[in-house]
């Protein structure tokens, strides 16, 4: 930019020079010279002087200027002659090609969309230098401190030129060591578990929080602040936060100067309002502390929610909750009083939903809460947030609002999204004790149409299963918040080892579901289904050789689902209840009652006694009773006990069976219950290695043709106990369970090792 | 330097010859290959003055080939260089275009609509008796057309959950803000319907004299005279069939 | 399972409207006591309407209408408060909403294109 800077201001000068000030003069001609790209009438438009002008050094240096902003000369000079202004330039030359040298870790696609410069678009020294900087910011983004880029320019014919940017990568810069200074209550170690950014180890290859990025460290002092203020430290303080780079400029020194302040508990909590018809002690219950405890912000925070909310509920439509803090330096105490003001009235005039490119505008406006025209009220707004975000289809979801021009009292929702994409192409390879090796191909599409319909569709083959699945779901049947869904399935199933017989079924099922609230879900199936058992062994037991073989179910049932568990995916905590019953016998040639009970209780005990919180209890609980109505239920729709119910035991290992021929017939109730504890490894949480200790119990009941003579059978606990261990390795989880049996019959068929692995792909 | 892999082998070769054969590409409507030639009349030869007809040939490739985004970036470049060159108002028409053949279903995001109508109105402004300002006028109009509509999509979505007054605002919206548009006949008479349904009749004849005033010939104020004067009775008129009650499933999933 | 109650749009509390002085007050002061209205009448706009209900959801029957208060404030010629309405539920009558739809144009992406296009079209550009 130097050499076209001075350019410039010589040419100001000659020009100054050149006119005395005061000789008027018009101008009746303006020439323009040098120009081979760039057409002359393109020069005029930039320029503030025309012809016929009498001469004005202001408007001629104004042209300049004009000039020179347009990028496109690398100088330009004007000279008054006589009538004729000659408006010399020279343009800048066309980029002809870019090309980048030495870069290895960032790849050339992506530079390329950094960087302003194009193929084709003018050359000037300046944009070659804010190109260089934003490769140096881009490369310092991904922790790369030592980076240098010089940029060569090849000239070629016809004012075109090359440009190459030879860009010295240098080794990466990483974090070597987190200290921490006044850490008295918590060590170390332990606040390096809070901070987000890692010290550099051998195993941390594949993470990228080993190294120094500016924004991670003004939101570690933020994960430091909350983790105190979480523990009652409430004047704890972040003094200083510095990175030193190392002489060699290959390693960061971080350190965080705190001071921790005094432990503070609660002191008494107060509620008051000035709204008329409100009594705040009624409202006493939704706070979750009391005098005494220790004093954590997150509880404070969630308190002013729910009083927020539970205000909301009871017809206030405009409220306002603000915690009044007194601290008591030397008790150590922090008293609230939660003051519950009326807040501004405002009312809804109008909500925008923008970014909705693929979803419909319904399937998002649907979920909020507040329709247009209604009281403004920021819980319910939260709330709405919340169930757009669970729709699983964005990426961000933005609720905000601003005053509206048209009436002081109104306010224009704007609802942001950004879509993700929601199609998954699936492939999956895996091998299983039950069903040997495995491959699976999945379709799914959670966003069919931008209707919000989810649609899938999955093939699998083993070498003892092969399935396929069609399953389509509507979240608003008929507009209301009823999931309606269709599902098409065919298996083929070879029991030929557990019970020497294989099946093969074909199925359809409608589904309707709905919520009564939060946790609670009601959904109602009807199954129609055609099962056949094909090519029964010669030597199979005679009792399945007397089954009919094809059999056609026509069954309707329903399920209720009380769920009070913190995530579906990975629950820690909280708890989970079914309880299912269907009928077989509309029509169809089964007719039988069945009855299905399930539970399951998570406890994060390493929360609980502040062990390390990977310890987790897991009870689980299961209870299936079914008896046939006026005919016997037919084998494949009976219980089996062993497997994955029953670890320690083979498939149905446990299950009635026939004497002699030792093929599994299954029972009419079942029940099973298992405890786990997850083990913590001592091992970094990176390496994804996961350790539990389980328990295992099952009880099975006879099949209705049971008969003593020639069947095995013994209604008597089983109980089984063990160890194993998951590796969520990079190819997918690898799962690998010990069990041995403790309490069996002598018939029952073991299996100490279980392995499955799978990976999605 | 590293020349880059699919990079056309850097041959030489005179403009004409290179321009003709972008030409003969762009006839036989390979769009892609046709934009490709044009950009490499105009790197071999930026200097002569094909390669100014070449940059805007290109875009309107790239355009033809539905490439909207990378013809708009075109487009920007030949408006930046070349401000004052003759084919600059089909320039900025051709933008216009770029987004308005993206608009896309009422009920999703009107963004493109609203950059469509911002860029055709620039045609309009910038050269009013160009021969692209009626076309694009014409075009402006049909945007601000669809954007009632989306109005009117999301005033019906309230109406369903009968939030009335959330969809007597919306229609009242396209009544007053979009006047000129298709939507204003059924706009009126779902405001003549919510006022019946919340009890004002009187606010609902005004509106339907309105209605019958602006749109005597129109189905919707057929509906709003049986509304309002025959009640549920079909009304006397000859040839007037009764109004399609909303459809059966709805009456079915009344008693649900 | 508690079915909350959802109050909608805007209903002036009862000693707000009592203030209410007919022959006197203005549309500036309505403004003021009651807050801007939810609609005004059309092609005249000499009433002003403050429109509010409240309805209940309850697992998947139809959103139901609880009850709905309607306040119509007039005003006379030189904008003075003429006279005030209460209506309420039961004044307004029952109406089939009609079906038909002005039709639209905007590209409406056929099913395939919709089914596969969008498998990792949005995936953010992963930067390493």
């Amino acid at each position: 930019a130097a050499q076209s800077a001075g350019g410039q201001r010589a040419a100001a000068q000659r020009g100054g020079a050149f006119t005395a000030p005061g000789l008027g003069g018009t101008i009746d001609r303006i020439v323009i010279e040098g120009t081979q790209r760039i057409d002359p009438e393109t020069v005029l438009t930039y320029m503030t002087v025309r012809e016929g002008d009498v001469y004005d050094a202001g408007k001629v240096d104004r042209s300049l200027k004009n000039l020179f902003e347009t990028g496109l000369f690398a100088d330009v000079s004007m000279r008054h002659e006589g009538g004729r202004l000659v408006v010399s330039v020279a343009e800048n030359p066309i980029i002809n090609r870019i090309a980048f040298e030495g870069n290895r870790r960032i790849k050339d696609p992506q530079l390329e969309t950094e960087i302003q410069l194009r193929p084709r678009v003018v050359y000037t020294r300046a944009k070659v230098q804010e190109d260089v900087q934003r490769i140096l910011e881009l490369y310092r983004r991904s922790g790369r401190y030592a980076v240098s880029v010089e940029p060569k320019v090849i000239a070629l014919d016809q004012n075109r030129v090359d440009l190459a940017f030879e860009i010295n990568e240098g080794p990466s810069t990483t974090v070597r060591r987190i200290s921490f200074v006044g850490n008295k209550v918590y060590d170390d170690s332990a606040l390096r578990e809070v901070v987000e950014t890692s010290e550099e180890a051998w195993y941390r290859f594949l993470s990228s929080t080993d190294t120094y990025d500016p924004d991670r460290l003004t939101y570690d002092r933020e994960l430091l602040r909350r983790h105190y203020l979480k523990n009652g430290y409430a004047d704890f303080q972040v003094k200083s936060a510095i990175a030193e780079l190392s002489t060699d400029r290959q390693a960061f020194f971080m350190t965080f100067t705190v001071s921790e302040g005094e432990r503070y508990r609660f002191g008494p909590v107060g509620l008051e309002t000035t709204l008329a018809e409100l009594d705040p002690e009624a409202l006493r219950g939704v706070i979750t502390f009391k005098d005494g405890d220790w004093y954590s912000a997150d509880k404070v925070e969630a308190a002013v929610q729910k009083l927020t909310d539970e205000v909301g509920n009871r017809g206030f439509a405009f409220v306002d909750v603000k915690p009044r803090v007194t601290r008591d330096a030397d008790k150590r105490t922090i008293a609230i009083t939660f003051q519950i003001d009326e807040g501004p009235r405002a009312f809804v005039e109008r909500i925008d939903i923008n970014g909705n490119v693929r979803t419909l505008d319904e399937v998002v406006r649907r979920e909020m809460m507040l329709s247009e025209g209604d009281a403004f009220n920021s819980a319910k707004l939260r709330r709405s947030r919340q169930r757009i975000q669970d729709l699983g289809f964005f990426e961000k979801v933005e609720v905000n609002n601003e005053p509206s021009p048209t009436a002081p009292d109104r306010t224009v929702v704007k609802v942001d999204v950004t879509e993700k994409s929601t199609g998954e192409v699936s492939f999956g390879v895996g091998w299983s004790s039950s069903v040997g090796a495995i491959i699976e191909v999945g379709l799914r599409e959670r966003n069919l149409l931008g209707r919000g319909q989810d649609l899938k569709a999955s093939v699998s083959w083993a070498q003892r299963r092969s399935q396929v699945d069609i399953s389509f779901t509507e979240p608003y049947f008929l507009d209301r918040r009823l999931r309606a869904g269709v599902d098409l399935y065919a298996i083929e199933r070879d029991l030929k080892k557990e019970s020497s017989y294989d099946y093969r079924t074909y199925g359809t099922a409608l589904r309707l579901g709905y919520n009564y609230n939060e946790n609670l879900g009601h959904t109602f199936k009807y199954t129609a289904e055609f099962n056949e058992i094909t090519d029964v062994k010669s030597d199979a037991s005679r009792f399945i050789k007397n089954q009919d073989d094809k059999t056609y179910l026509s069954m309707i049932g329903h399920v209720l689902t009380y769920d009070r568990r913190d995530s579906k995916l990975d629950p820690k905590d909280g708890y989970v209840l079914s309880l299912g019953n269907d009928m077989a016998g509309l029509g169809g040639s089964e007719y039988f009652l069945r009855s299905d009970a399930k539970a399951a209780y998570y406890a994060p005990i390493g929360d609980w006694f502040d062990w390390n919180p990977t310890w987790g209890l897991t009870v689980k609980g299961g209870a299936g009773y079914m008896f046939g109505l006026g005919k016997d239920v037919n084998i494949n729709q009976r219980y089996n006990l062993g497997g994955t119910n029953l670890r320690g035991f083979a498939n149905a290992g446990a299950s009635p069976r026939d004497a002699d021929t030792d093929d599994a017939l299954g029972g009419n109730w079942v029940t099973t219950g298992s405890v786990e504890v997850a083990v913590p490894l001592g091992l970094p949480a990176e390496l994804g290695l996961s350790g539990r200790l389980f328990s295992d119990f099952g009880m099975i009941g006879k099949p209705d043709d049971f008969d003593e003579a020639l069947m095995d059978g013994a209604v008597s606990p089983r109980l089984s106990a063990g160890a194993g261990v998951t590796w969520v390795s990079p190819v997918g989880p690898i799962s690998v369970d010990l069990g041995y049996p403790l309490v069996k019959e002598k018939f029952d068929k073991t299996e100490v090792f279980r392995l499955s692995f799978g990976s999605r792909f | 330097c590293s020349s880059k892999k699919d990079e056309p082998e850097y041959v030489e070769r005179p403009v004409e010859e290179l321009y003709n054969e972008a030409v003969d590409l762009l006839n036989t409507s390979s769009y892609a290959l046709a934009a490709k030639a044009f950009d490499e009349v105009e790197r071999q030869h930026p200097y002569s003055s094909w390669a100014t007809k070449a940059q805007i040939m290109s875009a309107y490739a790239l355009y033809e080939n539905e490439a909207y985004d990378d013809a708009v970036v075109a487009i920007n470049r030949f408006i930046e260089l070349h401000p004052g060159n003759r084919d600059i108002a089909y320039a900025y028409y051709l933008r216009g275009l770029c987004y308005y053949e993206q608009i896309s279903d009422v009920r999703r995001d009107q963004q493109i609509t609203r950059q469509a109508m911002s860029n055709l109105r620039d045609v309009v402004t910038r050269f009013p008796d160009s021969p692209y300002a009626r076309d694009a006028r014409l075009k402006i109009d049909l945007a601000r057309d669809h954007i009632a509509g989306k109005e009117m999509s999301v005033g019906r979505f309230y109406l369903k959950r009968q939030d009335f007054l959330a969809a007597l605002n919306r229609f009242r919206v396209v009544v007053e803000q979009y006047d000129q548009t298709t939507h204003v006949p059924e706009a009126l008479y779902r405001m003549v319907e919510i006022n019946t349904l919340l009890g004002l009749p009187d606010e609902a004849k005004r509106v339907a004299a309105v209605l019958g005033h602006n749109f005597p010939g129109s189905d919707w104020y057929g509906d709003a005279y049986r509304l309002i004067t025959g009640e549920k009775v079909p009304s006397a008129t000859e040839g007037a069939e009764p109004p399609p009650s909303s459809s059966w499933t709805d009456s079915l999933t009344g008693w649900l | 399972c508690s079915n909350d109650i959802n109050p909608h749009g805007n209903l002036p509390t009862t000693e707000a409207l009592g203030q209410i002085q007919e022959g006197v007050h203005t549309r500036t002061d309505i403004q003021a006591l009651l807050g801007t209205p939810s609609a005004t009448s059309m092609f005249g706009g000499e009433t002003w309407f403050y429109i509010s209900n409240e309805t209940t959801q309850v697992a998947f029957f139809k959103p139901k209408e609880l009850e709905r208060t309607i306040i119509a404030v007039h005003f006379d010629d030189n904008g003075r408060v003429k006279g005030i309405d209460h209506l309420s539920k039961d004044d307004g009558q029952q109406v089939d909403i009609v079906g038909r739809e002005t039709p639209t144009r905007g590209n409406d992406s056929s099913i395939v294109q919709e089914l596969f296009g969008n498998i990792g079209r949005f995936a953010p550009k992963t930067v390493d």
